[in-house]
């Protein structure tokens, strides 16, 4: 039988009419008339007539958007909860061929030329190096041609991704904006549109920076724009999830229209992309009673480790003996668990002894910033590295927290 | 005509698919949302999800004590409840169905904003099951578990307030096929069925925790009636619609003939520029227009002895938010002066046989109106009256949105299928509930109950209470009588509320003390008037008991001092003391000494 087609069966001495959805070697699952799906044991059941015609799912409508708006934008889908619909067939998640109905609902869309390309239809967890790369170059294509940037992605690691991103343009005509969603675009309630709404809004703005949109709080009203570098996924399930961390977002979208809260940079004359990235280089999370060995195995021959310290950027002594051991082949920097305020080595004692085994604190630098700022750095200006990761360059060192 | 039932019952304990409890208190958290239509798994927009998404509305949600992340869709669902599993499968046995091997959650669409995920959480549990009636079974199609939506506080025609206490507790749904041939038949079976519900042990038993919903036809289309809160408004709400249908009847067969069409809005704000017509003045000034459409051939239809096609089209306004439609079968009225109205008419080019219709209400909403409402004429020339209609407080219906289809059905992935085991069904075994027939027959013959002591405590829902005291205290009657009688007295006398964990502790001590019936009843009353510990009556003077040698002291005083016979002993035996004694051994002992 195949998925979607009409059967009468019979179950537990009842007779029933239904669509098959699906079976495996144990249970059956069946679409009744009523538009519930049983799933029942293979032995309870008994198919008695299979019609031969499926009932096809029909293409969704599309509305046309007409291409008369000033403003180009070109959506990249990358997959991720803003791009996938439940597959109706397994259950799960899978990513949508054609996105344009979830800008069906987008308040002035035609002030807009909208263009979509699907690039990848990934989980976030499984993006990589490789595929920052791919994004950046498909982003500087579409800037070239004079486009702004909307990237849908799953919101696990965008942090990463838009940092990534950030570091790979030191110059950009367009703004690029990671946006994505933590309701499925399923459901009625979902935060993707709002979010793609606020999105298209942002991209006709002059900031010439990688950014991230998503809600600003759980209501449905304002989008928040955050820096690239600065921002956190701070919630596993909330509409809210993603935060500026240390300083205020770029701008609010609200109901049309928009407002600036802090400087961003302007965009420029050219797209100037460095595509190369070194991904040796690691994230080790300090803890109590953490093995010496364990430490050594996971910073051993890399390039370079940002260290997640607890508090203002502290590890046990015996860990500090490893870093003296390997710091001469192994760049280390610190950075904070605390995810928000900065990193001093000053303070304490066992700070002291961490600078006197050359490890390099990074103030309020996100690690995870840290980390991607130090793939980048590594692969094309290895020669004054630790001086350019301890210099702001994307706004990713606050020099002053405010609050 | 064909009648089915939805019955709808919550559950008390745990919501379905969180933590929360089902009980709770207002908190002053408020959050904003709105709504998008989705497609379905075949690609199609369900009717009634765009019926909705027209009306454009944004949802305000009043966070509850009992609510957290899970009810404000910030947070994906926590495993199904066991018990409110437990409870749906062993009343689908109850109503003779048949259980699913596994239990595969619904996402059913619903934007009215009643959810805040956009859709209803909803699985089967049983099919094909039946209950009997005096009239033949009446077979049940589907027995669903389900989350309840939120309690809606307000509307109007930019948002609707709801309140996140009710969203999520558990409801079991029972759906009937049209089998139920009349009013009073539908009224039995909705008893019957409610009877099992009742009986369950967490059934949540508040003023709205159950709720019926009617499917209606008469050969013009199938009509759900949602919310049918009372027994007595099933019979009152399918007369209303037999009525309301067969008039409709009428009114296409004479339209048909006619013809009938709506013209387009004419915005006549200016010609009530001086207006002394309250309503219409405050309108205006809250920056609404007026705005009048000629409907041909519908005079004296709209609101003329049986005729009611104005409230039909008003129904439309409504759920658009715009309320007070007036029209031509009401005029002169609202206010509106001769000269006005006259002018409304010439501008409209009013013939005799037209109506006209006034609406109060935002430029920008008219366009959507206008096609509601033709859509609207045309469904009842045609008389193709399928629909959902809402029950309202007095027997009526009013019209709500397009009948939903099955494309507003798709799977609830956040949810794991469910293997109904033989554990669970054991479990389930054991709180099947019990048909009234068997209860009664039950109270009648094993606990020797008259039959109006078995009616009270079936009318009341007692029988459970009434099992687990009998476990207890095993005096059948005595037990009867302190629920159908001592106690409502005692609430009403005092305006208490004894609860069933009071009334255990008591008779727990009145079983270990020897008290009969009189000694509860004090202990009961005491215990309401002075709100005492429970443990404290034991030692009250009043609840103590006479023993042999103290009863023997009263009489020797009483047959010394008076004329006391074996009919006035206990009346006078009860004025020399405060303290319980039992009157038999009272009237033994008096035989005693007497001889």
């Amino acid at each position: 039988m195949l998925t979607g087609q009409k059967i009468e069966f019979s179950y537990k001495d009842n007779d029933y009419n239904g669509i098959f959805i699906s079976s495996d070697n144990e249970k059956t699952t069946i679409k009744l008339d009523n538009g519930y799906n049983i799933t029942v044991k293979n032995e309870d059941i008994k198919i008695k007539n299979v019609y031969g015609n499926i009932q096809k799912n029909k293409d969704i409508q599309m509305k046309n958007v007409e291409k008369h708006g000033k403003n180009n934008v070109y959506i990249l889908t990358t997959g991720g909860t803003i791009g996938s619909s439940i597959d109706y067939e397994t259950g799960a998640v899978k990513p949508v061929k054609d996105i344009s109905y979830l800008y069906n609902y987008v308040n002035n869309i035609d002030d807009y030329n909208l263009f979509h390309e699907n690039m990848d239809n990934i989980l976030s967890e499984n993006v990589d190096s490789k595929k920052w790369i791919n994004f950046a170059r498909k982003a500087k294509e579409k800037m070239d041609n004079n486009s702004s940037i909307i990237i849908f992605h799953g919101t696990d690691t965008m942090q990463y991704s838009a940092a990534a991103l950030s570091f790979m343009f030191e110059d950009q005509t367009n703004p690029i904006i990671f946006t994505g969603s933590q309701r499925s675009s399923d459901r009625p309630s979902s935060d993707a549109f709002l979010n793609i709404e606020g999105s298209i809004h942002f991209s006709s703005m002059d900031v010439g920076e990688v950014c991230i949109a998503m809600h600003s709080d759980t209501s449905d009203n304002n989008i928040s724009l955050h820096r690239g570098v600065r921002a956190r996924k701070m919630h596993t399930s909330k509409r809210d999830a993603f935060r500026t961390i240390d300083n205020s977002e770029i701008a609010i979208y609200n109901n049309g229209k928009i407002k600036i809260n802090a400087g961003y940079k302007k965009t420029g004359k050219n797209n100037i992309l460095n595509d190369k990235l070194n991904d040796n280089i690691s994230i080790v999370y300090f803890y109590p009673g953490m093995r010496e060995e364990d430490f050594y195995n996971m910073v051993y021959n890399k390039y370079a480790v940002i260290i997640m310290g607890t508090g203002l950027g502290h590890v046990s002594e015996n860990i500090i003996k490893v870093i003296k051991k390997l710091s001469r082949d192994v760049y280390f920097f610190m950075a904070s668990q605390c995810i928000y305020g900065g990193v001093n080595l000053n303070v304490y004692s066992t700070g002291r002894e961490l600078l006197k085994a050359n490890v390099i604190p990074l103030y309020d630098m996100l690690a995870e910033t840290a980390m991607v700022k130090a793939m980048y750095l590594s692969a094309n200006y290895s020669d004054n590295f630790v001086n350019l990761m301890k210099t702001n360059l994307r706004g990713e060192i606050n020099n002053r927290i405010l609050w | 005509m064909k009648i089915g039932l939805e019955i709808h019952f919550q559950l008390k304990g745990s919501k379905l698919f969180c933590s929360c409890d089902t009980e709770g208190e207002k908190t002053d958290f408020v959050i904003e949302r709105k709504m998008t239509p989705v497609m379905s798994e075949m690609g199609e927009m369900d009717s009634a999800v765009k019926y909705e998404y027209i009306r454009n509305r944004k949802f305000i949600y009043h966070t509850s004590t009992n609510s957290c992340l899970v009810e404000k869709d910030d947070e994906p669902p926590h495993n199904v409840d066991y018990n409110a599993l437990k409870t749906a499968i062993a009343l689908s046995m109850g109503l003779h169905c048949k259980i699913v091997d596994y239990v595969s959650f619904m996402r059913k669409l619903v934007i009215d904003g009643s959810n805040t995920s956009g859709f209803q959480r909803t699985g089967i549990i049983g099919m094909n099951g039946y209950i009997k009636t005096s009239k033949g079974n009446v077979n049940i199609s589907t027995i669903t578990l389900e989350e309840d939506a939120a309690r809606k506080i307000m509307e109007n025609e930019e948002k609707a307030e709801y309140s996140l206490d009710r969203l999520g507790i558990p409801l079991i749904e029972i759906s009937t096929e049209p089998d139920i041939i009349n009013q009073e038949h539908a009224l039995e079976t909705a008893k019957a069925i409610g009877y099992l519900v009742m009986s369950m042990d967490n059934f949540r038993g508040e003023v709205d925790s159950i709720r019926q919903d009617v499917n209606f036809s008469m050969g013009y289309g199938r009509v759900e009636i949602k919310g049918v809160s009372k027994l007595s408004f099933i019979r009152d709400t399918v007369n209303y619609e037999i009525n309301r249908q067969e008039s409709l009847n009428e009114i296409s067969r004479i339209l048909k003939i006619k013809g009938c069409e709506i013209s387009n809005f004419s915005d006549i704000t200016d010609i009530f520029k001086n207006t002394e017509s309250s309503m219409i003045k405050k309108a205006i000034k809250s920056g609404k227009s007026v705005f009048a459409a000629r409907i041909t051939n519908v005079n004296h239809l709209m609101k003329y002895n049986n005729y009611h096609l104005g409230k039909e089209l008003a129904d439309v306004a409504k759920n658009m938010g715009i309320g007070g439609m007036m029209h031509s079968d009401e005029f002169p009225g609202y206010g509106i002066s001769d000269k006005e109205l006259n002018n409304v008419y010439n501008l409209l080019i009013k013939g005799e046989n037209d109506g006209i219709i006034i609406v109060l209400t935002y430029k920008n909403n008219i366009d959507q109106l206008l096609s509601l409402l033709r859509s609207r004429l045309n469904k009842i020339i045609n008389m193709d009256l399928a629909e959902t209609r809402a029950a309202t407080g007095n027997g009526e219906t009013r019209y709500l949105r397009p009948l939903p289809g099955k494309e507003r059905m798709y799977p609830e992935t956040d949810v794991p299928l469910f293997e109904i085991n033989g554990n669970l069904l054991n479990e389930a075994r054991e709180i099947i509930p019990e048909t009234m027939e068997e209860v009664n027959s039950k109270l009648n013959n094993e606990y020797k109950l008259s039959n109006i002591e078995s009616d009270g405590i079936i009318n009341n829902n007692l029988y459970n209470t009434f099992v687990k005291l009998i476990k207890i205290y095993n005096e059948p009657r005595t037990i009867s009588r302190l629920l159908l009688q001592t106690i409502p007295e005692l609430n009403k006398k005092y305006n208490s509320k004894i609860g069933n964990e009071d009334i255990i502790k008591i008779l727990n001590i009145a079983k270990n003390a020897g008290w009969d019936r009189s000694n509860i009843e004090k202990a009961l009353e005491i215990f309401t008037v002075k709100k005492i510990n429970i443990n404290e009556l034991i030692k009250m003077d009043e609840l103590k008991s006479l023993n042999d040698d103290e009863i023997k002291k009263i009489i020797a005083k009483l047959i010394n001092n008076n004329s006391i016979t074996e009919k006035n002993i206990i009346p006078s035996f009860k004025k020399e003391t405060n303290s319980t004694f039992n009157a038999k051994k009272v009237i033994e002992i008096y035989k005693k000494l007497k001889n």
